[in-house]
């Protein structure tokens, strides 16, 4: 079964000032040796902002990145990802960046992916079909 | 593709689930030998890849949890 991964558990996996740290790091690894993680280019992008705005350099940055990258898949949007996001909108009461939690979700849910590992997990509440898995 | 002869030793059983596989598959041994070795080279490559990335410098960027309003709000 494959299991999106949420931001924030790569971002725990390279900070080691994280309480999650260590959780982070063992159970993404697991994943990954078992081919159930993937990635979607949001995650990316995510990851990018948040590592650069604390002080990290894009040059570093990237070389994460290109990790992430050769041991995970990228998922991109489909055609159907749109689709999901306005049935789950209307659904849902979701506005303002609540909105690209449920774009994160639909991506992953129009690519077949309905689990998704994070540590932020009242974020995804309510979310039609998607399965949310965060360590305690 | 060049294909060439050669005189490999392989145990009796091998060759046998090689040749059932063969037949099974509808494929030469070429082309098995092609797809398993592919598949090899692959998982080497992710094996160490997966080693690269946990051995990637640790950073130490404070023990602030990380929201989407972080990523999202304030940019500019």
């Amino acid at each position: 079964m494959k299991v999106g991964i949420d931001t924030n558990v790569l971002f725990y996996f390279l900070n080691k000032d994280s309480p999650f740290h260590e959780d982070a790091r063992k159970n993404l690894i697991s994943l990954i040796e078992k081919q159930s993680a993937v990635i979607t280019q949001q995650n990316i992008i995510e990851l990018t902002v948040v590592l650069t705005r604390r002080g990290v350099s894009i040059e570093m940055t990237k070389e994460y990145l290109q990790n992430f990258i050769e041991v995970m898949p990228v998922l991109k949007p489909t055609a159907d990802t749109i689709k999901i996001f306005f049935e789950q909108l209307n659904k849902k009461s979701v506005k303002g960046v609540k909105l690209f939690d449920l774009y994160l979700a639909s991506t992953l849910l129009s690519n077949g992916v309905n689990m998704l590992y994070t540590y932020n997990k009242k974020d995804f509440i309510g979310i039609e079909n998607l399965r949310i898995w965060e360590p305690t | 593709m060049r294909t060439v002869v050669k005189s490999i030793r392989v145990k009796e059983e091998i060759w046998e689930a090689l040749y059932r596989l063969s037949k099974e598959e509808n494929k030469s041994l070429t082309q098995l030998l092609n797809e398993a070795l592919e598949k090899y080279l692959a998982e080497k490559i992710r094996k160490r890849a997966i080693e690269k990335m946990q051995k990637l410098p640790k950073l130490s960027l404070g023990n602030k949890p990380l929201t989407r309003e972080e990523i999202y709000e304030g940019r500019y």
